[in-house]
């Protein structure tokens, strides 16, 4: 009968799942049991090993016997990686002695020649973590280990080991892109940190552009300032990455000196250099390049545009006045993107507040800044400005400024105050609207008596 | 020849048509659950030494964008932000994107995060139904809100996609909940293999039955409901057997809306989201396998099976056909829209294996399901159905999508162990062996209905009643 084999694969598939389900029952069962177990360990060697770190250097025992720390070392290694994470300069090298006399740098040293590759890996990582120097020459092998995960698992360890051997064997991967990706090395030449400048700054004169460009954008990450001018020098490159890298890299060390370079890198023919360079002059805060970065403003590229109106906003007080500036400006995009900006860094906040101020030249200029606003139909900040302050005083300086120089949506705006609990408030909508109304027969008595004119 | 004994001839041959369409369907279950198993046992080795601290401090971890789309969603709109703001990942913004939403989601946003209204200028690259007003919250600077004019949610999409600023964007349904570290596991694949990867999704598990607190789920419960329970063991089959198997063929078809990650190059290449479809994102993943296959790129799909985003699920029928009616839809036009595809050996496995899967399985197979089922009914009230035969449809149909089930349970008991309590656990296995009695034919019959809806092509957003996520009680 056909039937039967099929019957019995079934049979035999219900019974493979019923045994799984007896192995669900009893592995969470002993999972409790186990976990239970291992927490008493872990507690019990954590006070051991912590007693014998805080002795004096010259106790040179270790806290446990050789079977003891053989049979549970994946119990006491991870206390040790734990311990490490904040663990000083000279604990850490007590925590890296104990670890080599326990034989755990011996076995895991060893353990990189594992057939199993997550044997492989796992060890890398503990090394890693240990910050094994003794480590670093079997880890720079292993970086050409066929399997990924303990490439990338070598790359990190020997960015935490750090040093000069591991720096170098690090550079050396960031140039080899069969095996490595660039931004994985990148991160763990980053954290090397200071150590991985001077090579770092070689590479930017590398055959390739992917590893120059990483080069620049780690060397902007890790800050310092020796590498300044090997990025200056970038900004000549022929790749655009690389170029876009170089200038960012220069904002983010924030050197003075580089402004005048900047401003001329915003000439580049490419946007995303342009780009690049207007988000680095904000960085730099210097009010000479607003006129640039205004100027920037009205870039055919939407990034260049958006980073350079960004950039006149982090200068604070100049970036704000140019940024006014281009309110008017003939470009409608600048014009809109100066107004959005103005609003997002706070500023029309800060013009608002003003409006009520005793000091006449400061009212004076926030009258002059928001009349521009609601020229451009820009009514939303005085609307949320109107509905969150509780200050009487203010929201009637809001609505006579509205009533002075607003349109139909002002109108709109202040007609919601005509019934506000405040007298004041009240009365100043109605003279606001009032007004409004005027300018708009006055307009239209203007417009019947030219076209009676005309006729 | 008697036209009954002919009839009865058909009706013989046809029954066992049925049992060889069932025996294929459910080995191919298998199959995809034994490669499933696999791949998270791979997945869980490898996540031990992945990374995830260090990828969480470094500055070159990629920045992302989450989109939200949300059409009426008031009652679970701010514990999903809240959810998403509280994420652990360097770098992100959250973009909410209100698809003109007839209830008081804007004001719910707005009172929450203190929205404050902006002239805001932003790139359209993607045209989409006009924008109303764009929103900032004055308390979380990395939370945008767009209120624009009801266009759907692929219209939503794009108009998100306009307003965003990173290399990566993440779909993320309004009514979901992501774990903390979500972001940075769905991101892992794009770290490690920078040039190939361009999507990435993760598992959605049902959020009906747990306890909710600050937009994070603190204790996982079964549901109380039993339309919501049908769905938790479906969830976990269709993702931890199915979705990681067809992963591990490189061959994922599918990546749910409701958390996917897409690189934005790749998505602005083949021009965004198309509106003319209900189910964006399957089309979206179609269409992205079509285009760079066709440009010979190489390039990787991936399912990662433990960033876990949480959704509340439908808890009555009414809902749940429309939910199933929609997806089923989606599934139609998007098969028909690339239906070049099928068994092109120019898309490889894509056009050899996972489309005519999912053409004649997915596909027609609820109409065949629901042809089986009646002409079985049929050859009984007319007595021609042997025992035999019924013994076999019996175990072929329903014993054999037993033990999937509860095969995809075990998965998920070995591995994540999301499920506390035996309760649940045991509650889960009973609604794996119900849900092939009654649960699994309605299925069927609202999937089928929904060919005849495909023809009347009536879009909406196929929108559910919300309860809102429930607080863990004091």
């Amino acid at each position: 009968m056909i039937y039967q084999p099929v019957i019995v694969a079934i049979a035999i598939l219900t019974l493979v799942i019923i045994i799984l389900l007896m192995a669900l029952i009893i592995k969470k069962i002993s999972r409790d049991l186990l976990y239970a177990r291992r927490l008493w360990l872990k507690d019990h060697y954590r006070t051991h090993i912590e007693e014998f770190l805080s002795r004096n250097n010259k106790v040179k025992l270790p806290p446990l016997t050789e079977a003891e720390s053989q049979k549970y070392r994946p119990i006491i290694q991870g206390i040790l990686q734990e311990l490490m994470k904040r663990a000083n300069g000279i604990q850490q090298r007590k925590i890296q002695k104990l670890f080599e006399s326990l034989g755990y740098l011996k076995y895991h040293v060893e353990n990189l020649r594992n057939p199993k590759y997550l044997q492989r890996a796992s060890s890398a990582e503990i090394l890693g973590e240990i910050k094994s120097k003794k480590a670093v020459d079997t880890l720079t092998l292993s970086l050409q280990d066929p399997e990924e995960a303990v490439r990338l698992t070598c790359l990190r360890a020997l960015g935490m080991i750090g040093g000069k051997k591991a720096d170098k064997a690090l550079v050396e991967a960031l140039q080899d892109h069969d095996r490595h990706v660039p931004a994985r090395v990148a991160e763990a030449l980053h954290l090397a940190g200071l150590g991985a400048v001077a090579p770092l700054i070689n590479l930017l004169d590398a055959p390739d552009h992917i590893t120059r460009a990483f080069a620049a954008q780690v060397l902007g990450e890790i800050g310092d300032k020796r590498a300044f001018k090997a990025l200056v020098r970038a900004l000549l490159d022929d790749s655009v990455d690389v170029r876009v890298k170089a200038t960012a890299s220069l904002g983010q060390l924030g050197d003075r000196r580089a402004q005048y370079t900047l401003e001329k890198v915003l000439e580049d023919p490419e946007w995303p250099v342009r780009s690049a360079a207007a988000k680095a002059l904000g960085q730099l805060k210097d009010p000479a390049s607003c006129h640039l970065l205004a100027q920037a403003m009205t870039d055919p590229e939407w990034w260049v545009r958006a980073n350079a109106a960004q950039a006149l906003a982090d200068m604070g007080k100049p970036g704000e006045k140019a940024l006014i500036k281009m309110l008017v400006s003939d470009d409608r995009f600048a014009q809109e993107k100066a107004a959005e900006t103005l609003q997002l860094c706070g500023a029309v906040d800060g013009y608002m507040l003003q409006l009520a101020s005793k000091d006449h030249q400061q009212t004076h200029q926030a009258y002059e800044a928001l009349k521009i606003f609601a020229r451009l139909g820009i009514i939303s900040p005085f609307t949320h400005f109107l509905n969150e302050s509780k200050d009487i005083e203010l929201r009637c300086a809001i609505i006579a400024f509205l009533g002075e120089t607003g349109d139909e949506l002002a109108y709109k705006t202040i007609s919601k105050y005509i019934n506000d609990g405040e007298e004041a408030v009240r009365e100043t909508a109605k003279n606001a609207l009032q007004q409004i109304q005027n300018r708009k027969w006055a307009s239209i008595g203007g417009q019947v008596g030219l076209e009676r004119m005309v006729s | 020849m008697d036209w009954s004994v002919w009839f009865r001839e058909l009706i013989v041959v046809f029954n066992k048509v049925v049992i060889i369409y069932f025996f294929l369907l459910n080995s191919l279950y298998l199959i995809l659950l034994f490669l499933g198993l696999g791949a998270i046992v791979d997945y869980f080795r490898r996540r031990s030494f992945a990374g995830y601290e260090f990828a969480l401090k470094s500055k070159l971890t990629l920045p992302i964008s989450i989109l939200v789309p949300a059409y009426n969603e008031e009652k679970v709109i701010v514990e999903s932000v809240k959810s998403l703001l509280s994420l652990n990942y360097p770098e992100f913004e959250v973009i909410i994107i209100n698809d003109g939403s007839s209830d008081d989601t804007l004001d719910v946003l707005s009172q929450e995060f203190k929205l404050r209204r902006v002239d805001k200028v932003f790139k359209f690259s993607i045209l989409t139904k006009p924008v109303k007003g764009i929103y900032v919250s004055t308390i979380q600077e990395n939370l945008l809100v767009i209120d624009k004019e009801n266009g759907g949610k692929a219209d939503a999409l794009s108009a998100g996609l306009n307003f965003s600023k990173f290399p990566l964007f993440c779909s993320v349904d309004a009514d979901s909940m992501l774990e903390d570290e979500a972001l940075i596991r769905v991101v892992k694949p794009f770290l490690e293999k920078p040039n190939e990867v361009v999507a990435s999704g993760g598992i959605i598990r049902v959020a009906n039955g747990c306890s909710v607190k600050g937009g994070r789920v603190i204790e996982v419960r079964t549901p109380s409901n039993y339309i919501a329970n049908f769905q938790a063991v479906e969830y976990l089959r269709a993702f931890l057997a199915g979705r990681t198997g067809w992963s591990a063929l490189n061959s994922l078809f599918i990546i749910s809306g409701a958390f996917a990650l897409f690189r934005k190059d790749v998505v602005m290449e083949i021009g965004g989201f198309r509106t003319d479809t209900v189910t964006e994102d399957a089309e979206l993943v179609v269409h992205i396998h079509r285009h760079l296959k066709e440009q010979g790129k190489k390039y990787r799909i991936l399912f990662i099976p433990d960033p876990i985003c949480w959704t509340e699920v439908p808890e009555s029928f009414r809902m749940l056909a429309r939910q199933r009616n929609r997806w089923h839809r989606g599934l139609i036009e998007t098969l028909w829209a690339h239906k070049r595809m099928l068994l092109n050996p120019r898309y490889g496995r894509i056009g050899l294996f996972a489309m005519p899967y999912f053409f004649f399985f997915e596909m027609l197979g609820p109409l065949f399901e629901v042809l089986g089922y009646t002409v079985i009914l049929l050859s009984f009230a007319a007595g021609i159905l042997d025992i035999n035969f019924f013994a076999l449809f019996f175990l072929v149909a329903i014993l054999y999508g037993v033990m999937l089930s509860v095969g995809a349970i075990l998965i998920e008991e070995f591995s994540f162990s999301r499920y506390e309590r035996w309760s649940d656990i045991w509650k889960l296995v009973l609604y794996s062996v119900l849900e092939n009695f009654g649960y699994r034919q309605i299925l069927s019959l609202l999937r089928s209905w929904s060919f005849i809806t495909y023809f009347r092509r009536k879009k909406h957003w196929g929108h559910i009643a919300r309860h809102g996520f429930r607080a863990k009680p004091a």
